[in-house]
């Protein structure tokens, strides 16, 4: 109540001021009354009415100060002072609105970040009624898996359409490129398969047309619609009616039926969505049908949990459930040596509010450790303000006194220092949200993802928090520390103290080793991500990606024949082989390290299948090899002529050479491999013995891998991944590949990517953590030696009667420096051996997100202390030159 | 200590001279202290004023302007019910502080 009361005053202060203005006057009118009743004249009666009572202003304002104890008009009077104060002063408030800026903004820009890709729900009706089905434990299973998301075959999604307890309802769907031309230069459209019911499950209503329905998700339903998003509306029509409006996707024509509102994205965070089509058009739209595969696993189950039933219920019912679905879903296209595998597994369901997520699997070990991060900095920014405030009022304790003296409580003056760090701290805030703005923007854009920024109440509560917490930080600090030197001693020590030196940079010493040290732990793991990365980067994959192009052709729209594609690839194959400038050049269905994988069971021909191994495999063209530059030990490439011949030829790696106990020289061993769905067992003859190379991630050891002959593969499809190793730069050698299939065809559409590029891309989470993590070490840095620089100047300052006294008798200048630079050192190395101590226990948390090193490498610390310690070494250089530089008379003369 | 001793005796001081008076103006109070102790105890218009708002803030006093016998206008203090309260156990603790330091001074 008190407190809205002195809200409702804050106007009233003139007011208050001419209360008590005339109260005092009337006071010495009455005291002048008194006198001349006594027989003075009346100037004797007002010299003697004055005197005793002082100068009038000075009692009003402490009559005021008693009245606004807790005000918060003065409060607003000091924030008014301290504008005024940094008006004349602008450095000053510049560094500190910056400092705190940055600090404040790249924290708020990680947490919006952090946020969107962990915390946010989807925007949809009651996102934790949301919950996804997977298969336990997928790695026993067989096929193809087209999709890092938890997946399930269409039969078995079917089964679980129809018998769903717990769920009130379920729906499927599968992220897909869309092609939008017809050829040439290929453009792609986010698409989305998605089960009848899958809008009405998330509860999402259209802003115009219809949504699917389960009538529109019948088998053989041909493309009965498509519904697309709002920004593909934007994008496509410019928000033009667009109900009625055809699309061609996959080359087939498609009517628009209805819009979804502008915050849907789908339920993949980190991806959009343009088009979305009912599952039953999937055939039509593709070439191969993976309708009734029970090999195909590609696509993602989510459902709604019917009021009664929770997350854990419906995962024991699945499971129970599970022998059923997977006895009743089998096909005849599974491979009959892993059927018993295949029915053993077992789904579950898990909560979903916040969607699936890719983003989250690759990124929040990352950004959570970047959070961290940023939080350092941010400590490390309030201990250098503090440093500064301290400064700053230690600049003014004369002034402090001199308030004390006339009467000032300790709490006005907190409140005055509270005051301009709340005025910074307020400064700094909104610097910081403009600046987190551009940043997580900028973020956003460098891993090239989708994301829904809102600056939500959760967001605005964090920057309020910290904003608050900084404020209270470094403000509180520097007031208290104020406002505790009793006045007389300030008065008496002036600005020149010799005695308080000592005690005041005892704290101001805390502050800056605490910097110091924080600083090494976050140059530390700035290091330490850096060299992982440079380790990543340089890491030898077994082949050579620079100079090479991977040309992705897509030829659907000729409509060749299966049985003549592999003819055609090898004439596409051979006129990119003849344009000069290329070296070579392979057909691959495998891109190393491009995230995609073919993995099948291998063993020994003479041995029992159940000796069976897991081997990758890759399906090449002659001079693939060569095109990567991977070394042949022995044996042969193939050769292009490759019939379809029994057994057929096989190129394998050491390592499956060693996997299977083939021997230093495996060249004509027999191996087996399983059936797939659409090929029986298969013999293989070994004829090449190639070096390993890397094949799913570069952060995985090379792996066995077999190479089996394209030409020798009856299926070809109508796609093709060409490697070209080529001398010309990559933008002529596009240039003139895009003209040679001009000349084939304008039917065929394409699209490029260096093969470095993609292992590059592939790295971007790493890199995001060095980048990102260099920048607040260079940050860090920088604020260390502004730190210590503020320290030492101030000591300098503060000690110069001092040594000028020590000038005076006899000490030459060298000592002057030793002694101001000694103390320096003794912080500095206070705070590297603090440093080393949090950064070895901070780095085991960092052990999982590196490569080719450990987590407490002495080089990398040392590299960091030594870094540190010579740029703080040289922050402190200069003012201990200057301290060197005094010059005794004039120093003795300042008091 | 001290210090809020001090400040206590001057809140004691005033209090207790709205008590005999029932209603005065600052100078009036000044006046009083300064006649009943025979100028042994002057209060200084400095302390005095800021003490009579703090007091007021608190709700020990209470303050309307109203015209003196001199023709003079002149705020005039009255005490509260929680001024009296404030009175009684002041005078109490001074009592004893009283008691406690005459103790001191004759001990032989």
């Amino acid at each position: 109540m008190a407190l809205f009361r002195r809200i409702l005053s804050l106007g009233k202060r003139a007011g208050m001021d001419r209360e008590i203005d005339a109260e005092l006057r009337e006071h010495i009118a009455m005291c002048i009354d008194d006198n001349m009743a006594q027989g003075m004249n009346r100037a004797a009666a007002e010299r003697d009415a004055r005197s005793r009572f002082g100068n009038p202003t000075v009692m009003r304002e402490r009559v005021l100060a008693e009245d606004m104890a807790l005000g918060l008009e003065s409060l607003w009077h000091d924030v008014r002072g301290a504008l005024r104060v940094f008006v004349k002063n602008p450095g000053f408030a510049f560094v500190v609105v910056a400092t705190l800026a940055l600090g404040i903004g790249a924290n708020t820009a990680l947490f919006e970040l952090l946020d969107a890709v962990l915390l946010q729900s989807l925007p949809v009706k009651n996102p934790q009624e949301l919950a996804q089905v997977r298969v336990v434990d997928r790695s026993k299973a067989r096929g193809d898996f087209s999709s890092g998301y938890p997946i399930v075959t269409n039969p078995i999604w079917e089964n679980l359409r129809e018998n769903h307890p717990g769920f009130s309802g379920i729906a499927a769907w599968r992220d897909v490129d869309f092609s939008r031309d017809s050829g040439g230069d290929a453009r792609f459209a986010n698409g989305l398969y998605v089960s009848g019911d899958f809008f009405s499950v998330l509860g999402i209503q259209p802003i115009a047309g219809r949504l699917f329905t389960a009538e529109d998700d019948r088998p053989g339903c041909g493309l009965p619609g498509a519904v697309i998003s709002y920004g593909f509306w934007q994008q496509e029509f410019g928000g033009r009616p667009a109900l009625g409006q055809k699309l061609r996707l996959n080359n087939k024509s498609v009517e628009v039926i209805g819009i979804t509102p502008a915050n849907f994205f789908g339920v993949a965070v980190g991806s959009d969505f343009d088009v979305a089509v009912p599952i039953c058009a999937q055939p039509y739209l593709e070439t191969t049908n993976r309708l009734q595969s029970s090999t195909k696993w590609w696509l993602s189950v989510i459902g709604r949990l019917d009021p009664k039933s929770s997350v854990d219920q419906v995962a024991a019912h699945l499971k129970t459930m599970s022998p059923g679905i997977f006895a009743s879903t089998i096909r005849a296209d599974y491979p009959p040596e892993s059927v018993k595998d295949y029915l053993a597994m077992k789904l579950t369901a898990e909560p979903s509010a916040a969607g699936v997520s890719m983003l989250r699997e690759t990124y929040s070990d990352s950004l959570r450790f970047l959070l961290g991060i940023a939080g350092l900095v941010l400590l490390i920014t309030c201990a250098n303000l503090a440093s500064l405030m301290l400064a700053r009022t230690a600049a003014r304790e004369r002034d402090m006194a001199v308030r004390l003296a006339i009467g000032a409580g300790r709490w006005r003056l907190i409140r005055l220092v509270l005051g301009e760090s709340l005025l910074l701290a307020f400064a700094g805030a909104l610097a910081g949200m403009a600046l987190a703005q551009v940043l997580s923007r900028a973020l956003v854009a460098y891993l090239n993802i989708s994301l829904d920024f809102k600056l939500d109440w959760r967001i605005f509560a964090f920057l309020l928090g910290i904003s608050l917490l900084t404020c209270l930080l470094f403000g509180l600090a520097a007031a208290l520390r104020a406002s505790r030197t009793p006045p007389v001693t300030a008065m008496k020590a002036g600005g020149h103290a010799m005695t308080a030196s000592r005690g005041r940079l005892g704290f101001r010493g805390v502050l800056v080793v605490s910097q110091v040290a924080l600083s090494l732990v976050l140059l530390f793991s700035a290091l330490l991500f850096t060299r992982s990365l440079r380790n990543l980067m340089v890491d030898d994959p077994g082949f050579q990606a620079n100079g090479v192009l991977i040309a992705r052709l897509n030829f659907t729209r000729l409509q060749i024949p299966a049985d003549q594609r592999a003819t055609f690839q090898r004439r596409l194959l051979d006129r990119i082989r003849s344009l000069p400038g290329v070296d070579a050049a392979a057909n691959t269905n495998i891109v190393p390290l491009g995230g995609s994988g073919w993995g099948n069971a291998v063993w020994v021909a003479g041995q029992e299948s159940t000796h069976r191994q897991d081997s990758n495999f890759s399906g090449v063209s002659s001079d693939y090899f060569k095109t990567l530059r991977i070394p042949v030990i022995a044996g042969r490439d193939f050769t292009g002529r490759e019939m379809a011949q029994s057994p057929r030829d096989a190129i394998v790696n050491v390592a499956f050479a060693k996997k299977l106990g083939l021997g230093a020289n495996p060249i004509g061993a027999r191996f087996w491999r399983e059936a797939t769905p659409s090929r029986p067992a298969e013999l293989n003859e070994i004829v090449g013995l190639v070096k390993d190379t890397k094949y799913r991630g570069i952060r995985r050891p090379a792996e066995p891998i077999a190479y089996l002959a394209l030409a020798q593969n009856p299926d070809a499809e109508n796609t093709m991944q060409v490697l070209i190793r080529s001398r010309l730069p990559m933008d002529a050698q596009k240039q003139a590949i895009r003209l040679a299939l001009h000349d084939i065809s304008s039917g065929i559409s394409f699209d490029f990517n260096g093969l470095q590029d993609q292992i590059q891309q592939s790295l971007l989470p790493e890199r995001l953590l060095a980048t990102l993590s260099g920048f607040f070490g260079a940050l860090a840095v920088i604020l260390a030696m502004t730190g210590l620089y503020g320290v030492m100047s101030y000591t300098v300052t503060e000690r110069t009667t001092e040594i000028g006294i020590r000038m005076a008798l006899g000490a030459q200048r060298t000592n002057i420096t030793a002694m101001i630079l000694g103390k320096a050192i003794t912080l500095l190395t206070v705070g590297l051996m603090l440093g080393a101590g949090l950064s070895l226990a901070a780095a085991s948390a960092a052990g999982a997100l590196l490569f080719g090193l450990k987590p407490h490498d002495p080089a990398t610390l040392a590299g960091a202390a030594l870094l540190l310690a010579a740029v703080t070494l040289v922050a402190s250089l200069v003012p201990s030159m200057r301290a060197a530089n005094v010059n005794p008379i004039d120093s003795l003369r300042t008091d | 200590m001290a210090k809020n001793d001090l400040q206590g005796a001057l809140d004691l001081l005033i209090l207790k001279t709205l008590s005999h008076l029932d209603s005065m103006h600052g100078y009036g109070i000044v006046m009083h202290i300064r006649r009943v102790t025979d100028e042994l105890l002057i209060v200084e218009e400095g302390s005095l004023y800021p003490a009579l708002h703090r007091m007021e803030q608190n709700k020990w006093i209470r303050a309307s302007w109203a015209v003196t016998e001199y023709g003079r206008k002149a705020k005039w203090y009255t005490l509260t019910r929680a001024g009296r309260e404030q009175l009684a156990s002041r005078e109490k603790n001074w009592e004893q502080v009283a008691k406690g330091v005459d103790a001191i001074l004759r001990f032989a």
